[in-house]
């Protein structure tokens, strides 16, 4: 088999994950090799379903031995086989390295035989990046649920993030749809990290870059309270830098899944990932955003917009006077432009044309502001009034955002 | 200061003779109409770059304004703005005044303008310090751009972090400069003209493993040109 064809394959089985951030650690090149790592992160390409390209995202082997029901490399799927050699590896990562096409190495793989044997040829194939070739680029890779903590020591010491995907949204889910995967073994690792950094693991560099997980959505029929629940429990118990969504793709004909047919649940993706960013960022918690009497988004209007307009009572802030927190409450006030807030008006009272110039986006957050000259509706009086203007400007994004989707065809609920 | 609306300034486009403008300014006590690089037909005065009155100004930033600010009025001097002299000539006047307070008045039309420019400056290096692609052509890491602002001067370093050992060339072929990294040297030079050499076996190989990779990460059922078109500027992102 050729290099070509190997990559064809083992990119295939790798795509489905969604971390390819290169995140969490920043430094420059040793002078003995190459290869540097910013702390933001770079995205070097888009792919044509606009998602970023930031590691080279490949497996190790798709020769799995496990079979769960919603992964396209399950040992019941009749599908090519491949399996890298280390210096392949070394070879594709430090010539895409090189030319700047990627940012560094994101390598998974499938159970191959054990778990500890897949460890062990991943550790192999790192050893031969950061040792022999010098390579200081970004490694993301994949703690194999069921690895021993000793080779789970080894692998971090070269990785700068490693992610055990927890799969499901729920154990039952997990039993159902992945019979040869216990909750406590993909939780295992997690711990270890955890545990590690509690005790320095990071300025040892272990897993300088901390851990994240992917949970697959819509293969299973949890709610999105329970989604955004079980993120808020991986955040504050795991200390996970992030957790993504990966709306199911369906890649298997069995009766407990998705139809074939079915489309991915795109703007239920999009509305989790809103929610976890006002989880990680604006100080919101996965009960304030949904509840069990609520337990679904609200199809039309992202979660921060909808929890403004059910809690009238906040609302109007005083951009003048109020906190941070409370500022980020606001609709149209992002992290940045809070901040430029806070600076600003201790130069100066804040006005709406100086917000337009500090970057709030107006148009939304004039309901929601004292003092806002000329805007009659208020949030405070009639929030029913301000929840179809905010519906009517989520409209407009939103169309742009899901250009090829059919927005129509997306599950409704609410 | 009061604005001359009769008046404009012609200056070489350099940073010296901008801030020679900056001066000049203070001995006409007027911030003039515009300032341009080319004659207008308009009532104008040419200022000649001086040096010592430019090295004046940049003392009196540094002293009164702070680094923030001096970043903030080279990064807008990089800008293609058609505004931009009239906006660092306002922002150091208005600075001059108020000292180093004046970059947190963030909503001051002077500075607003100022830091939006700067920050545009910034988006674009970063844009085009992400999406290049360097081929290897006899040895050395080469890359054509075409950026709207002139930040070339602005990416240089991050590569030299990343590839010490390599040797590379950035060229502009918008603003006709070249960045070169050479036996561990990062120097600018204007260049009238660059195209890169052929490229070999291996170049070719690297291309197609990556246009493979390229090609089968995309999630079909997901697929949104438009979305990936709007972070994939061809500007930077041309092979």
């Amino acid at each position: 088999m050729t290099l070509e064809e190997k990559l064809k394959i083992l990119t295939d089985g790798a795509k489905y994950d969604a971390a390819c951030t290169s995140s969490g650690v920043s430094r420059i090149s040793g002078k003995d090799g190459m290869g540097s790592a910013s702390m933001g992160g770079i995205c070097h390409a888009f792919s044509g379903d606009g998602r970023c390209i930031s590691l080279l995202k490949i497996l190790l082997s798709n020769a799995c031995c496990y079979d769960c029901a919603y992964c396209v490399n399950r040992v019941s799927n009749d599908v090519p086989r491949a399996t890298f050699t280390p210096e392949e590896i070394a070879y594709l990562t430090i010539n895409l390295y090189k030319r700047y096409y990627i940012e560094g190495l994101f390598l998974s793989s499938g159970v191959l035989g054990s778990p500890d044997n897949t460890t062990q040829m991943m550790i192999k194939a790192l050893e031969l990046l950061r040792n022999k070739y010098k390579f200081y680029g970004y490694i993301h890779a994949k703690a194999i649920p069921g690895t021993s903590p000793h080779l789970l020591e080894v692998l971090g010491r070269l990785a700068d993030r490693l992610s055990s995907n927890i799969e499901l949204p729920s154990s039952r889910g997990l039993k159902l749809l992945a019979p040869d995967k216990e909750k406590r073994d993909v939780l295992a690792p997690m711990g270890y990290i955890r545990d590690r950094h509690l005790h320095g693991g990071a300025s040892e560099g272990f897993v300088r870059a901390g851990q994240s997980t992917q949970m697959i959505i819509g293969a299973t029929p949890e709610s999105d309270f329970q989604v955004i629940s079980l993120t808020q429990r991986l955040y504050d118990k795991y200390k996970l830098k992030r957790v993504f969504y990966s709306a199911y793709i369906p890649v298997a004909d069995n009766s407990l899944l998705p139809a074939l047919d079915s489309k991915p649940p795109l703007l239920r993706e999009h509305r989790l990932y809103q929610a976890d960013w006002l989880m990680r960022f604006y100080g919101f918690k996965a009960e304030e955003i949904l509840d069990e009497s609520r337990p679904y988004f609200n199809e039309f209007l992202d979660p921060k917009c909808n929890w403004a307009v059910n809690h009238p009572e906040v609302f109007p802030v005083d951009v003048n006077r109020a906190s941070y927190e409370l500022l980020l409450r606001v609709p149209g006030i992002g992290v940045k432009s809070a901040k430029r807030i806070v600076v600003a008006r201790k130069q100066r009272k804040l006005d709406l044309s100086s917000l337009k110039r500090l970057g709030v986006v107006v148009k939304r957050a004039k309901y929601f502001i004292d003092g806002a000259a000329g805007v009659k509706l208020r949030a405070a009086d009639d929030p029913a009034a301000v929840t179809v203007e905010l519906i009517r400007g989520e409209n407009a994004r939103q169309l742009s955002l899901f250009d090829d989707t059919d927005v129509g065809a997306l599950p409704i609920r609410g | 200061m009061r604005e001359n609306k009769d008046i404009s300034y012609i200056y070489d486009g350099t940073y010296n003779g901008l801030l020679t403008c900056v001066f000049t300014c203070y001995e006409d006590k007027f911030i003039p109409a515009g300032v341009l690089t080319d004659a207008t037909l308009l009532p104008s005065k040419r200022i000649y770059t001086d040096k010592v009155k430019a090295a004046r100004v940049a003392r009196g930033v540094a002293r009164t304004m702070g680094s923030a600010a001096e970043n903030m009025i080279r990064n807008a001097y990089l800008s293609d703005f058609k505004d931009k002299e009239l906006a660092v000539i306002r922002f150091i006047v208005r600075g001059m005044a108020v000292g180093i307070s004046v970059c947190r008045d963030l909503a001051h039309p002077d500075v607003a303008r100022i830091s939006e420019i700067s920050r545009a400056v910034g988006r674009e290096a970063r844009m085009c310090l992400e999406r290049l692609k360097f081929s290897l052509i006899s040895g050395v890491l080469v890359s054509v751009v075409q950026p709207t602002h002139n930040i070339l001067p602005l990416i240089g370093r991050h590569f030299v972090g990343r590839f010490p050992n390599e040797d590379f060339f950035i060229y502009d072929n918008v603003h006709k400069l070249g960045v070169t990294y050479a036996k561990g040297k990062l120097s600018l030079a204007e260049i009238d003209d660059f195209t890169p050499g052929d490229i070999d076996d291996e170049e070719e190989l690297c291309r197609r493993l990556w246009k493979i990779f390229y090609d089968t990460v995309e999630i079909k059922p997901r697929r949104n040109e438009k979305l990936m078109k709007q972070h994939m500027p061809r500007r930077y992102a041309n092979m």
